[in-house]
């Protein structure tokens, strides 16, 4: 009720058109930051089957001011490898629209994702491996915002595991924003191949229909992103960074189930792994239970089976 | 309303601890600059919202649910409905309903956050 009171205000009251008014410079960012919570809440907590078209055109709020990427991280990069061709003397480097505009565009293609996963198994929609399909353009908009997104924002040239606990607290503001942009991004690819919905897609397809270079991208790109998931999590713990944004339960959470599903194996060392990272997911959303309740929520039933061997 | 020394704190932990993450609703110098003149409801929203992260009152504790909590939650409410209905609706109206949306989707039981009619 509060979010669509929010989205059905931020419309009815102008806020979604910015109009040149006679207002403050702070006053018009104030706006602007409501107006972009409204959108990120709405892309982030939507029910999947009845989220809203926010129009976009020439009055549409600008992003807001971002925090300043910390010195000493992308300024100093000296990695050859990074160094880019000097052809034509035209940058090939997107121009930088801050951190959170990296967030909320990863946040429309969590909400088209979220949408994805819910229409699982519908025998109309195009299969996966089409080119067509929702699922392909889902991937090639993830790519292209990786791609529009400047490089310092990576992981690698960002530094962050580089950074000292005090220095990571004193830039928190650049930090925590970054961090959400990063698990956006590895959770979007990990719930668009997650084991469980892929098998219930597959379902209506006899096997030899599947193509199977399709199940080895997918089992691939699942398990590339579920550790990434992990490493960030083990970087913040290593790094004494304490996670609060109440979003990263739910990305933790994709990744756990992933985890738990695979913790299903007859190979030992790869069940003792797969379990040890569902662990780590576990142990994240109940710290975050701590703070926010659904995280206890979360992991209240599953608790059986961390105490039971899986055999 | 709780005392303002402990509004002022919750705005610190607010800024620290919920601010772009996931919601870049503030900037910090402004907010803390302009804190002794925002709308009740707004000061009410962020309080409760932040005073989970309070040392004071310890992680251990439920502050979300406590019935403290859920008073100052429920008059921070009523303040955004009184505006919602018989307005004027304001940036903080909205601001409010963005920080209370937040604390109710990660709420045990999310129902009050988005309608739920199927």
């Amino acid at each position: 009720m509060y979010k669509s009171l929010a989205v059905d205000l931020s419309q009815s009251s102008g806020l979604s058109s910015e109009y040149s008014r006679h207002l403050l410079d702070h006053a018009v960012e104030e706006r602007r930051r409501c107006y972009w919570s409204v959108v990120l809440l709405d892309n982030l907590y939507s029910y999947p089957a009845g989220s809203f078209t926010f129009v976009v055109d020439e009055r549409t709020p600008k992003i807001p001011q971002s925090p300043e990427q910390p010195l000493g991280t992308s300024s100093e990069i000296t990695d050859a490898a990074l160094e880019q061709p000097q052809g034509n003397g035209i940058s090939n480097e997107p121009s930088d629209l801050g951190i959170l505009a990296y967030a909320i565009q990863l946040s429309g293609l969590w909400q088209r994702a979220v949408r994805y996963a819910h229409r699982r198994g519908k025998s109309t929609t195009l299969p996966a491996w089409s080119a067509q399909s929702e699922y392909a353009l889902i991937t090639a908009g993830l790519m292209e915002i990786e791609t529009g997104m400047p490089y310092k924002y990576r992981f690698r040239p960002s530094r962050f595991t580089e950074q000292e606990p005090h220095q990571l607290r004193r830039n928190r503001t650049f930090w925590a924003p970054w961090l959400l942009v990063q698990l956006l991004y590895h959770s979007i690819l990990c719930l668009l191949n997650h084991p469980l919905l892929l098998s219930l897609r597959l379902r209506n397809f006899r096997v030899t229909m599947v193509p199977e270079i399709f199940l080895q991208h997918t089992a691939d790109l699942t398990s590339t992103h579920t550790e990434w998931i992990v490493h960030l999590l083990d970087q913040c713990r290593e790094k004494d960074f304490m996670l609060s944004d109440p979003f990263l339960i739910h990305c933790t959470a994709i990744a756990a189930t992933i985890y738990l599903q695979q913790s299903f194996t007859d190979d030992h060392t790869v069940r003792a792994e797969k379990q040890d990272c569902f662990r780590k997911c576990f142990t994240f959303i109940r710290e975050m239970g701590r703070y926010w309740p659904y995280g206890n929520q979360l992991v209240s039933p599953p608790i059986l089976w961390v105490d039971r061997p899986v055999d | 309303m709780p005392q303002w020394d402990k509004i002022s704190s919750a705005a610190d932990l607010y800024l620290t601890y919920l601010n772009c993450q996931p919601l870049p609703l503030f900037s910090p110098q402004y907010l803390t600059e302009t804190l002794a003149s925002r709308d009740d409801e707004l000061l009410l929203s962020i309080f409760v919202a932040a005073a989970r992260f309070s040392p004071l009152v310890g992680a251990a504790s439920d502050p979300i649910s406590s019935p403290a909590g859920e008073e100052i939650a429920n008059d921070a409410t009523k303040l955004v409905m009184r505006k919602v209905s018989q307005g004027p609706v304001e940036l903080s109206t909205i601001q409010s309903l963005c920080i209370l949306s937040l604390r109710e989707f990660n709420r045990k039981y999310p129902d009050h956050s988005s309608l739920g009619i199927t």
